[in-house]
């Protein structure tokens, strides 16, 4: 189910009623609900693949009881290791197999010995490397010893599946939500009207945004070889704008969502387009996933500690695996080569944690050394977008190799491509840009939250009715994919 | 909790009453096929494709002829002869009238061919995942089903005027297109470049041709069913040929059964087009004209 869906638009008015008024003050029954609800809320899309959902939960529920009760080191690693390749194995099978045997007959076919790849034909499960990471957080968590495994297996049910950010996250760490679902929720009127703030400003991102921008940017993207550089840079601006409204806007929309429910998760995304360098900007964009890797791949593997070689290489090695965490394509790989290309020179120098605070702190505009620096971090972003968005290495060489000639002075051709579409996303993307420079000190919602009440009711209805003059309907969310 | 819940009911409320008033709006502005499926039924049809959609005007047949036409032709996506668009004339076509009606049948060579690989596999037939084939009705206003599932446009749309097209509550779809020369041979090359690529997969199908039967049969029952071949530009007419040779002959039993067949793709190089295809507004009010008169001697 699709939160930009007439679907939806019925399913959660109807699971807040039931949640607060017919299981008002029944904790366990609450959550009973929201593990069917969640059930249906997947099933919408494909019932089959539940039985991964509910494999994934079972694992990982035994294990962190069994981690509980074993006190034998060897022991506690084997459980470790069986949930990891439970979960990773199911999530390799569905999304990476087929990655996995058509490079490797192709390597042999390079080697002068030709081998027939056999693929499987299966579906990518919606969500899987979502719930596969946050399961797997917690069985390590709780091998760790900083979580204490969980009895109650409804909660721990309804912390795997809870459909807000089921699907695209934000990658909830088990310490952070499961002990929400073991308290009593009480309905706060101003903690809801922050959630439906919150969601109609995903709304506006994603529908008015993101699917706005991706009419012209697939136009681009999929024709790039009759455009001029000059519109094939502005392709790549707007599929940045894009895939952030398209992202953001979702993490939004599952904030908000799980806030009507009385839940808080954790951010997701903190301004990155603000971003003065790299390192900073991998500290706004994708949080839950980022420190994801910090905490689960980076720190293990000796972090930042160590020699030049071992801190190059870790760095190499989470923005590799990031990259294929989102796909089974050499560009998702080409993207994380990249931005550790570019994060590297700023960690061996020293320069990774420069800029901590948003930037402008208590300013209205930004000095001209942070617009540079801005403009300058945004411009490698969207050049490392480009292989995230391209078919295939090639292509994405070929388009920037026409971004890099003479063509690039040209007058870029948009409105021909769709003058009100193009107009719509040049408006709004402004808008996007204005209101968020404005509420960097908090989030959007927040600042909207403190307006008084009845200008807050009207910049949600304002919103509410741009989603629905100018947004796109029923577009999926390019995060869905991974 | 409950003030909460009033709040909401209140702002959906506000909100649906906006929506509701947006969708009644919708009208001739709002795109290319909305006043079509939002009329009500109607007894004498034009039918075809884009071609008839811009080309035969309902307004000029009326003064020559005396009796209201609607123009319920969409695209050659949508409205190819075939089990989709015979089922949606069905749901169009007022039978209550007691006076014999006049159906005007535009056809060519892309109406009754198919690019699929079998050009008889109805199941893959292009029209299928068209609106046509997904809303229920052709007749309601608003029509909810088309503006919330099929509407291609935002709905801001709706609300402006757009000087390029306009869609008349007679059906008739008037085009307003730079008609500078180069922008005319500009579009013109593009379409002859788009067909010409049609041209390798498109062919002829006996389904699609059975269905140009059936569609003449069910309308002979309430009335006079002619047959008619816009013209198009010459450099088309190349193209359309070698989809169908003979497409006179093939048309055969088609032709005898229906009342009249007017063929003008004689007169191909008279009339002006706004891209190759699609006559200009002038040439299409001429055409209309002729084909009047012609139904007229009949």
């Amino acid at each position: 189910m699709l939160f930009n869906s007439i679907d939806f638009a019925i399913f959660l008015p109807v699971v807040f009623v039931l949640y607060w008024f017919v299981f008002k003050n029944k904790r366990k029954l609450q959550n009973a609900f929201l593990v069917l609800a969640s059930y249906v809320f997947y099933a919408w899309w494909d019932w089959k693949f539940l039985s991964l959902i509910i494999l994934s939960s079972l694992v990982d529920y035994s294990i962190g009881i069994a981690l509980n009760q074993s006190k034998k080191p060897n022991n506690r690693i084997i459980l470790l290791l069986i949930s990891i390749f439970v979960n990773i194995g199911v999530l390799g099978v569905f999304k990476y197999f087929n990655f996995f045997a058509e490079n490797f007959a192709e390597a042999f076919q390079w080697f002068g010995y030709p081998i027939q790849a056999s693929s499987l034909n299966l579906i990518l499960p919606v969500g899987i490397s979502f719930y596969t990471f946050q399961t797997l957080s917690y069985s390590i968590d709780v091998y760790r010893g900083k979580l204490k495994a969980t009895t109650d297996y409804i909660s721990f049910f309804a912390f795997v599946s809870f459909f807000p950010q089921l699907v695209a996250g934000p990658i909830e760490r088990a310490k952070n939500l499961l002990p929400q679902f073991y308290k009593k929720r009480n309905f706060d009127y101003e903690y809801a009207m922050l959630g439906v703030i919150q969601i109609s400003w995903g709304l506006f991102k994603k529908v008015v945004v993101a699917d706005n921008c991706a009419f012209i940017v697939n136009q681009i993207f999929e024709n790039y070889t009759e455009y001029s550089g000059s519109t094939l840079a502005l392709g790549a601006v707007l599929f940045a704008f894009q895939i952030y409204g398209d992202f953001s806007g979702y993490s939004d929309m599952a904030i908000g969502t799980a806030k009507l429910f009385g839940f808080k998760l954790m951010r997701n995304f903190d301004f990155p387009y603000f971003s003065r360098d790299i390192a900073e900007f991998w500290r706004r964009w994708h949080i839950s996933l980022s420190t994801w890797f910090r905490d689960y791949v980076y720190i293990p593997l000796g972090g930042s500690r160590g020699n030049m070689l071992i801190k190059t290489r870790n760095i190499f090695i989470i923005f590799i695996v990031s990259g294929f965490w989102h796909g089974a394509n050499w560009t998702f790989i080409a993207w994380g080569f990249i931005n550790a290309c570019l994060f590297i020179p700023l960690l061996l120098t020293k320069n990774n944690r420069n800029h901590l605070q948003i930037v402008a702190q208590n300013k209205f505009v930004p000095s001209i050394k942070e617009l540079l620096q801005i403009g300058f971090t945004f411009s490698l972003t969207c050049f490392a977008w480009v292989f995230f968005r391209a078919e295939n290495i090639n292509i994405a060489f070929q388009y920037l190799d026409e971004i890099f000639s003479a063509s690039i002075f040209k007058m870029p051709y948009v409105f021909g491509i769709g003058i009100e579409k193009a107009l719509i996303c040049f408006s709004f993307v402004f808008v996007l840009l204005l209101v968020e420079w404005f509420n960097k000190h908090q989030s959007v919602a927040e600042g909207i939250q403190r307006q008084p009440k009845w200008l807050r009711w009207l910049l949600v209805f304002l919103l509410a009715l741009i989603v629905f003059l100018f947004g796109v309907k029923q577009q999926d969310f390019i995060y869905f994919q991974f | 909790m409950k003030k909460f819940c009033i709040h909401i009911s209140i702002f959906v409320s506000i909100l649906l009453l906006v929506v509701l008033g947006v969708f009644y709006a919708a009208d001739g502005h709002a795109d290319s096929f909305y006043e079509k499926i939002s009329s009500p039924k109607q007894k004498n049809l034009i039918l075809g494709t884009s071609k008839a959609a811009q080309g035969v005007q309902p307004e000029v047949l009326k003064k020559q002829l005396n009796q209201e036409f609607f123009n319920f032709a969409f695209t050659l996506r949508s409205s190819s002869y075939g089990k989709v668009y015979l089922q949606n004339i069905q749901k169009k076509l007022d039978t209550t009238s007691s006076t014999s009606q006049d159906f005007i049948l535009t056809v060519d060579p892309w109406s009754i061919s198919s690019s699929t690989k079998n050009p008889n596999d109805s199941l893959s037939f292009r029209e299928n995942n068209s609106f046509l084939n997904q809303i229920n009705s052709v007749t309601n206003r608003p029509n909810f089903n088309y503006l919330i599932h099929h509407f291609e446009h935002s709905y801001f749309k709706i609300l402006t005027k757009d000087q390029a097209a306009f869609l008349h509550p007679d059906g008739w779809l008037e085009v307003t297109l730079n008609d500078d020369e180069n922008d005319v041979e500009r579009r013109t090359n593009f379409n002859i470049k788009n067909y010409k690529a049609k041209t390798e997969s498109f062919q002829f199908s006996e389904f699609r041709y059975r269905y140009l039967l059936k569609t003449i049969t069910y309308l002979k029952q309430y009335g006079d069913v002619h047959l008619v071949r816009l013209p198009v530009h010459p450099d088309l007419m190349e193209l359309e040929n070698q989809v169908i040779p003979n497409f006179n002959r093939q048309l055969q039993s088609a032709i005898q059964h229906a009342n009249s067949y007017i063929d003008l793709t004689t007169m191909n190089a008279t009339f002006n087009y706004i891209d190759g295809v699609h006559l200009v507004k002038e040439s299409g009010e001429e055409i209309s004209k002729i084909i009047a008169e012609k139904i007229k001697a009949n």
